[in-house]
C-alpha cells in the first residue's frame, strides 16, 4: 500500500486531528515508569523509548473484565465499550506481532466476542525500534526492530524529524490524511541503513535445541527453576501469554489473567494439584511457548521483547534457559 | 578480597560435607546478578559479590518446597539486612538453625542501575552482620551505626488529608496487577496457603481491581506488622513501582511507638502481635 514522507509536525497534526473521534493510547510516563495508557494530548506521548512496562495486549485482553452480572431474576451480559474507536500509538513490532499470535487463539475456532470487538475497533500505529534494549531477541524469533506485522500504519524514522509512513491496511488508510510526499530512493535507503543498524544492535539469540521436546523429563528443569519465586510477572507482562481464570466476585462473573506459575493455577476442586512442584510450573511456561503453541497454532508464542528477563524479581533469563536446555 | 574469601569458604563447606548446598549470588546470561544454588565444590567459581546483590536469599529458607527438596544442611550468603529476616524466621520457629550455615558478608550498600545508593541502604544500621550470629563473617568489621530512625517520609503521607491519601494510594492500586511478586519475594510471607489464594470462602476479591487491590495490600501490611524488617525486596520487584516500603515503614513506626519493638533485632523476642502481656497497652482499643 501507500508510503508517505512526513515531517514530525505534520505527523503530530495528523494524530492530533484524531483525538476527537478516537481514544488514543500511547507510551506515556507515570510515576517514573513508561506505560501504554490513554493520553489526552500528544505532549504526553514519549517518542524515544524501549519497551514500556505493560504491552498492548492489555487493551484487547484486559487484566480483569466483567463477563456478566447474575441476579436472582436476571442476567446482564457485559460487552466491551467499543462505541469510541481506539488508536494505539507507537506500538513496537514485538507487541504487534504478539497480537497476531493471540488472534490465532481468540479469533480461531472459537471466536472470543470481546477480544474480536476490541480488535476490530482498534487501529495500531507502529513505531520502528531504533535502539533496541540489550535484553531484546526478536530477530531470532522471526521478528525485527523494523518489522511491521500486526500494524495498520508503521512509522520509521528517515532522519531527524522526518518519518516514513507505511500504510498497511484500510484501517490505517482511514486515519492518515493524504499529505506529504512520496519517498525518494535516498530516503528509503536512509531508513534501510537505520534498520540495519538496529538489527545489528540485537545481539541476543534464542536457539531452541533440536531435542527440546525430549528434554521434558530431564532434571534440567529442576535446576533452572530453583530461583523462581512463583510470581506472575513474567506471564502478566508477556505480550503473548494469555491464560485466564473465570471467577465470581459477588454478583459478577469475571475473567481475569491467571499465571501458570501460581500455586492455584492447576489446583482442582478437591485440592489435588497435578503440577504442584515449582519446576513443573516453570517447565509448563517454557513448553507452552516453545512447543505446544507451535503444535497447536504453527508459531512459537514468544516474540523476544525481553520483558520477562527485565522484570523477573530474581532475573531468570529465558534465552539462557531455553538455549541450554 | 571479599569474593575470594566467599569462594574459598563455600568450597570448604561443600568439600568437608558440612553443607550440601550453597545459596549465593551469581551472574545470568545478560550479566545480571541472580541467585545461584551450588552443590558441586567446583562450581563455586560462579559466585560473585558486588553492589548489585539485591536479593534477600533468606526467602528460600522459608520456602517449604525448597527445603523439602534440599533437606541437607544449607550454607547461605547474607548481608546485614538479610540477617534481620532470618532472625524473625528463627523467632517464629520456621528455620532449623542447626541445619544452616550462615555466611555473613559486610555490605557497603547496594546501587541501582543508575549508580545511586538504594534508599534502604542509606538508612542501614547493620553494615556488618552480627559476629555471634553468623557462622562465618567475611569482610572488614565496621562499627555499628547507631542511627535514629527517620520516618519523615511517612509523616509526609500521614499529614495528607484522607482524600489526598486515598488518591495517592489508589493511583498505585489502580495499576497493581496482582502478580503477587511482593508477596512471593518476601521471606516472611510463608503461609502454606495464602488467604489471597483461598476461594471458598473468598476473603479478598481475587481480580485486579482497585477494591480488591486495596484490601490485598492492607491485609499484607497487617500480616507483616511487628515482623517486617524493611529489607525492601517487595518494593524492588514491583513492576509498577508501588512504594511498598512506605506501607512497611508505617507499620514499623507504629510498632516502635506502641510497643517499643523492632523486629529482626533479637531472635529470642517474639513479635508484639504474637504474644500477650498483662501490662500491654490498651489505650487504642475502643
Amino acid at each position: 500500500m501507500d508510503m508517505l514522507i512526513l515531517n514530525k509536525h505534520e505527523l503530530i497534526d495528523n494524530i492530533k486531528s484524531l483525538f476527537k473521534d478516537y481514544e488514543i493510547v500511547g507510551p506515556s510516563q507515570l510515576d517514573g515508569k513508561l506505560y501504554f495508557r490513554p493520553v489526552k494530548s500528544m505532549d504526553e506521548v514519549v517518542w524515544d523509548f524501549v519497551n514500556p512496562v505493560n504491552n498492548i495486549k492489555d487493551f484487547f485482553f484486559p487484566p480483569s473484565q466483567v463477563l456478566y452480572e447474575l441476579r436472582q431474576d436476571r442476567i446482564k451480559a457485559f460487552e466491551p465499550d467499543t462505541k469510541k474507536k481506539r488508536i494505539i500509538l507507537f506500538a513496537k513490532s514485538c507487541d504487534t506481532r504478539a497480537l497476531n499470535l493471540l488472534d490465532k487463539l481468540f479469533i480461531g475456532d472459537y471466536k472470543d466476542t470481546s477480544y474480536t470487538a476490541r480488535r476490530e475497533t482498534t487501529t495500531i500505529i507502529g513505531l520502528s525500534c531504533l535502539e533496541p534494549a540489550d535484553r531484546c531477541f526478536c530477530i531470532s524469533l522471526g521478528g525485527g526492530p523494523f518489522a511491521t506485522k500486526g500494524m495498520d500504519v508503521s512509522i520509521s524514522p528517515v532522519r531527524k524529524d522526518k518519518f516514513l509512513l507505511h500504510i498497511l491496511t484500510d484501517k490505517g488508510k482511514d486515519i492518515i490524511a493524504e499529505q506529504g510526499t512520496r519517498p525518494e530512493r535516498e530516503e528509503l535507503s536512509l531508513t534501510e541503513a537505520l534498520k540495519q543498524k538496529a538489527e545489528e544492535a540485537i545481539k541476543r539469540k534464542i536457539n531452541i535445541p533440536s531435542d527440546f521436546f525430549e528434554k521434558f523429563d530431564s532434571d534440567y528443569w529442576k535446576g533452572v527453576s530453583q530461583a523462581c519465586i512463583k510470581c506472575g510477572i513474567c506471564t502478566y507482562l508477556c505480550p503473548a501469554c494469555h491464560c485466564f481464570d473465570i471467577i465470581d466476585e459477588g454478583y459478577f462473573r469475571i475473567r481475569c489473567w491467571d499465571t501458570c506459575s501460581s500455586d492455584t493455577f492447576t489446583k482442582m476442586a478437591a485440592g489435588e494439584d497435578h503440577r504442584k512442584q515449582k519446576y513443573k510450573k516453570y517447565r509448563q511456561r517454557i513448553y507452552h511457548k516453545f512447543q505446544y503453541y507451535k503444535e497447536n497454532f504453527g508459531e512459537i508464542a514468544c516474540v523476544g521483547c525481553g520483558r520477562c528477563t527485565t522484570y523477573c524479581p530474581v532475573k531468570m533469563d529465558i534465552v539462557e534457559i531455553v538455549n541450554n536446555s | 578480597m571479599i569474593i575470594k574469601k566467599i569462594k574459598t569458604t563455600a568450597k570448604d563447606l561443600l568439600t568437608d560435607g558440612s553443607v550440601s548446598l550453597i545459596i549465593g549470588y551469581g551472574i545470568n546470561g545478560p550479566g545480571d546478578v541472580t541467585p545461584v544454588f551450588i552443590k558441586d565444590p567446583d562450581d563455586v567459581e560462579k559466585l560473585v559479590w558486588n553492589d548489585q546483590c539485591y536479593y534477600n536469599l533468606i526467602r528460600y529458607l522459608s520456602d517449604r518446597d525448597f527445603i523439602e527438596q534440599n533437606n541437607g544442611s544449607i550454607g547461605i550468603i547474607i548481608k546485614g539486612c538479610d540477617q534481620k529476616s532470618l532472625k524473625v524466621l528463627l523467632s517464629e520457629s520456621q528455620v532449623n538453625r542447626d541445619k544452616i550455615k550462615v555466611i555473613g558478608v559486610t555490605c557497603k550498600g547496594l546501587m541501582d542501575s543508575d549508580g545511586n545508593v538504594l534508599a534502604k541502604c542509606e538508612a542501614c544500621d547493620v553494615v556488618y552482620p552480627d559476629k555471634d550470629f553468623c557462622d562465618v563473617i567475611i569482610g572488614e568489621e565496621v562499627k555499628k551505626k547507631e542511627k535514629e530512625k527517620d520516618f519523615s517520609d511517612i509523616d509526609e503521607i500521614d499529614s495528607m488529608d484522607l482524600p489526598d491519601r486515598k488518591k495517592f494510594w489508589d493511583n498505585f492500586f489502580e495499576r497493581c496487577l496482582r502478580c503477587y511478586a511482593c508477596r512471593n519475594i518476601c521471606p516472611l510471607c510463608y503461609c502454606k496457603e495464602c488467604i489471597m489464594d483461598q476461594h471458598n470462602p473468598q476473603w479478598v476479591l481475587p481480580s485486579a481491581s482497585v477494591v480488591g487491590n486495596r484490601l490485598f495490600h492492607i491485609v499484607r501490611a497487617y500480616h507483616l506488622t511487628g515482623r517486617c524488617v524493611d529489607c525492601g525486596e517487595c518494593e524492588r520487584v514491583c513492576p509498577i513501582g508501588m512504594p511498598l516500603r512506605k506501607i512497611n515503614r508505617k507499620i514499623i513506626k507504629v510498632v516502635k511507638e506502641r510497643f517499643d519493638f523492632e523486629s529482626g533485632k533479637d531472635q529470642e523476642q517474639k513479635s508484639p502481635l504474637t504474644r500477650y502481656r498483662e501490662n500491654d497497652s490498651e489505650d487504642f482499643i475502643i
